[in-house]
């Protein structure tokens, strides 16, 4: 129970700490030395609160929930296990009342209140004599009440005493193995959670179509054999799709998939995601370029690829595609890509002819902007297909069987903790009648509704044995 | 995008808004009249409310849970059929006075909410996991706001004797206990073990530390500690309705927090 409430206080201060801290703090710690002072921001980093689930406090806590749960287990096993197994032996009924729901149905057919006013049941409790109950009106008795409790999910187990019939009603007594079963599950789960963590490993690789990416421990390598960006309503992306072998040393292909979220290929201890794609920088697929040499009225249109070249028509020069930038800046006097995203797309070109090269850079959302070049009057950049690269998260999980046995043993024992309802009736069957009390159940009100069916149906059942409708009671 | 749903969802919170009043008439004066117009009103209510989701899965052509919007209407549409069962099982028709409340601060949650519904899910929610996960965390929710809306009529509930408008102590104590015992396993089969398959799946792992899933923690953990002390009698009564209101209003953290924590699971 403190396990409980420590695991639940550190997981709400982890909740609040991921949300204050920047997880950004071993990289910047200068910076937050300056804004919180260096004991504050070394104590932050001491304590790991810049990423509080992985800190050695919390994995300290996540360790004690793991040891004091499987101690629990260990210790308490007969306690889950037993109830399910075994049927409690019968045993007389305590009295009714004081909240335990009870009912007695007599084979006279009378209720208690009018028994209490019947002259021979007045002779018999006052003289103490007991009406015998014979074997016969026993059987059929007690095979009425089976069958009434039996409806209900109970289990009725016997025995004779003297005259009287014993037996105890039980319903729900998987729901102990249920709760055994999810304990454990819960115990899986953390081993297996613990084990992934310890082992298991992930990296993210991009890589375009024709890319092969080799695998980290030498089993093989990834090759990308195509990837496709599907859009749909609004131009937004529905969807996108690698399709990769799995290729041996010896160059043989071992398994093929067309990956998509979703759908990740499993090979070996390897499994291969979807995660994400992005734009090749310094790499395009095709351009689609305007240009005017000097001296010329019309514009050429031409289609260059990347590290492609095209002879001018009418000239001696030759256009060279250079570098491509999506989110070109010039930092330091340098052409960089401030991001993967098509903000700025810069296509460099090289014009080289007999008489000298020049290089200059264009863009594709200012045309007007851009090197002027001597031999050209005019070069737009009509149009550019970017390169896009897959993003592949290839993970290795050693505890990911583990925990999931874990949750499906959890899910299993749930489950009978959901659906069964533990309920216990001890009941027994005299010359007079059939007594039964309720002595186990945690909802009051719905086991009272249920003993009342239960009487109402024994009833029913005692009145159609009592006028002879069968050795079963039924006619 | 054909605004039906939206036009169903306001006729079931209109039609839920004149039951309440109607309830209240009723639980003041005893009036039968009042009594089963209201629960006839509220009836329509579910009527249209469902019909408005009917709608809304048509239009869509996804199941209502892929927006904070639809989640929150699935959410209140499950607490109002548990309304419904409720008075179909115990005919406390006076109770709605109390529960009516819950499902409309729920809907007008859900009305402050941008309500764009799209035929196109993103790759990441086109899974049969959507459907397990979002559903059950839905329908487990739904059934914690239950407990909660029983508590609220248990602390209410002064004296141990019967009668008045609200059901006996014994009842309300049994309701909010089993809408947490029914609520529990599917929470943490849905939300958390087939959300964490799901991140697996489709994000290559099973638990990420994400604020969504850390909140599905708290959640989980804290009910455990509800459930734990009610097993072993040490929170029950006014004990364990004081809890089950606290952990409505965790949940409605976890679930508003979408609007601001951001991470995974930041859709609107």
């Amino acid at each position: 129970m403190v396990t409980i409430a420590i695991l639940l206080g550190a997981s709400v201060a982890g909740w609040i700490m991921t949300e204050i801290i920047p997880p950004d703090l071993p990289r910047q710690r200068e910076i937050y030395s300056e804004r919180w002072g260096e004991r504050a921001a070394a104590m932050v980093e001491k304590l790991g609160l810049y990423d509080p689930f992985r800190s050695f406090w919390y994995t300290g806590v996540l360790a004690m929930f793991f040891a004091v749960l499987l101690l629990c287990l260990a210790s308490r096993w007969r306690t889950f296990l037993l109830p399910s197994l075994r049927m409690p032996a019968p045993a007389e009924p305590p009295p009714g009342g004081d909240g335990r729901p009870g009912f007695e149905v007599r084979f006279d057919g009378l209720s208690a209140e009018q028994a209490g006013r019947d002259p021979l049941m007045h002779y018999a409790r006052a003289y103490a004599v007991k009406p015998a109950l014979g074997e016969d009106l026993a059987g059929q008795a007690l095979q009425a009440a089976r069958r009434v409790f039996r409806r209900r999910g109970y289990r009725i187990a016997q025995r004779r005493e003297g005259e009287a019939v014993l037996f105890t009603a039980v319903a729900g007594r998987w729901r102990s193995l249920g709760n055994f079963v999810f304990h454990l599950g819960l115990i899986l789960i953390t081993a297996g959670g613990a084990i992934g963590s310890r082992f298991g490993d992930s990296k993210i690789l991009f890589g375009g179509r024709g890319d092969t990416i080799p695998l980290r421990g030498g089993e093989g390598s990834i090759r990308v054999d195509d990837f496709q960006i599907v859009l749909g309503e609004g131009g937004r992306v529905k969807d996108y799709i690698a399709s990769l072998a799995i290729v041996g040393p010896g160059g043989d292909v071992l398994a093929a998939k067309d990956v998509r979220v979703n759908h990740p290929l499993r090979f070996g201890r390897y499994s291969i995601y979807q995660n994400s794609y992005t734009i090749a920088e310094d790499d395009f697929a095709s351009a689609r370029l305007a240009v005017t040499p000097a001296g010329y009225d019309a514009a050429i249109r031409l289609n260059i690829a990347h590290g492609g070249s095209v002879q001018l028509p009418g000239t001696a020069w030759t256009l060279r595609a250079g570098r491509f930038k999506p989110d070109f800046r010039l930092i330091g006097g340098e052409p960089r890509s401030v991001s993967r995203s098509l903000n700025n797309p810069a296509l460099e070109i090289h014009i080289e002819g007999p008489d000298g090269r020049e290089s200059g850079w264009v863009f594709l959302l200012h045309p007007g902007v851009g090197t002027i070049f001597e031999r050209l009057s005019r070069v737009v950049l009509e149009d550019l297909e970017p390169r896009f690269l897959t993003g592949l998260k290839v993970g290795v999980n050693p505890g990911a069987s583990v925990l999931l046995a874990g949750m499906i043993m959890a899910s299993a024992g749930l489950l009978a903790l959901m659906l069964q309802h533990h309920r216990v009736v001890r009941g027994k069957i005299d010359g007079t009648g059939i007594t039964a009390v309720g002595v186990v159940s945690r909802w009051k009100v719905s086991f009272s509704r249920e003993i009342e069916a239960v009487a109402r149906e024994l009833e029913q059942a005692v009145a159609v044995m009592m006028t002879g409708g069968g050795k079963d009671g039924r006619r | 995008m054909n605004a039906v749903d939206i036009n169903l969802f306001w006729a079931g919170f209109w039609l839920y808004l004149v039951s309440f009043i109607l309830f209240a008439v009723h639980a003041a004066t005893a009036s039968q009249r009042a009594g089963r117009a209201a629960t006839a009103l509220f009836a329509f209510g579910l009527i249209a409310h469902t019909a408005g989701l009917a709608a809304r899965w048509w239009i869509t052509t996804n199941p209502p849970f892929a927006t904070m919007y639809e989640f929150a209407v699935t959410m209140s549409w499950i607490a109002a059929l548990s309304f419904v069962v409720f008075l179909a099982r115990y005919r406390l028709v006076s109770t709605g006075v109390f529960v009516v409340p819950v499902v409309i601060v729920v809907m007008v949650i859900a009305a402050l909410l941008p309500k764009e519904g799209s035929r196109q899910l993103m790759p990441a929610l086109q899974s049969y996991w959507f459907y397990v996960h979002v559903s059950l965390a839905a329908v487990s929710e739904g059934a914690f706001l239950v407990a909660a809306g029983a508590g609220v009529m248990r602390l209410l509930r002064r004296g141990k004797e019967e009668g008045g408008p609200l059901p006996s102590r014994v009842l309300l104590d049994e309701i909010v206990s089993r809408s947490i015992r029914f609520g529990y396993p599917l929470f943490l089969i849905g939300a958390i073990f087939a959300g964490a398959v799901w991140a697996e799946v489709a994000w290559g792992r099973f638990w990420s530390w994400d604020p969504k899933e850390t909140g599905a923690l708290v959640i989980f953990l804290y009910y455990t500690l509800v459930l734990h002390q009610d097993v072993r009698g040490k929170w029950s009564g006014r004990g364990l309705a004081v809890a089950s209101i606290v952990g409505v209003l965790i949940i409605l953290f976890s679930f508003l927090g979408n609007l601001f924590l951001g991470g995974l699971h930041a859709y609107v």
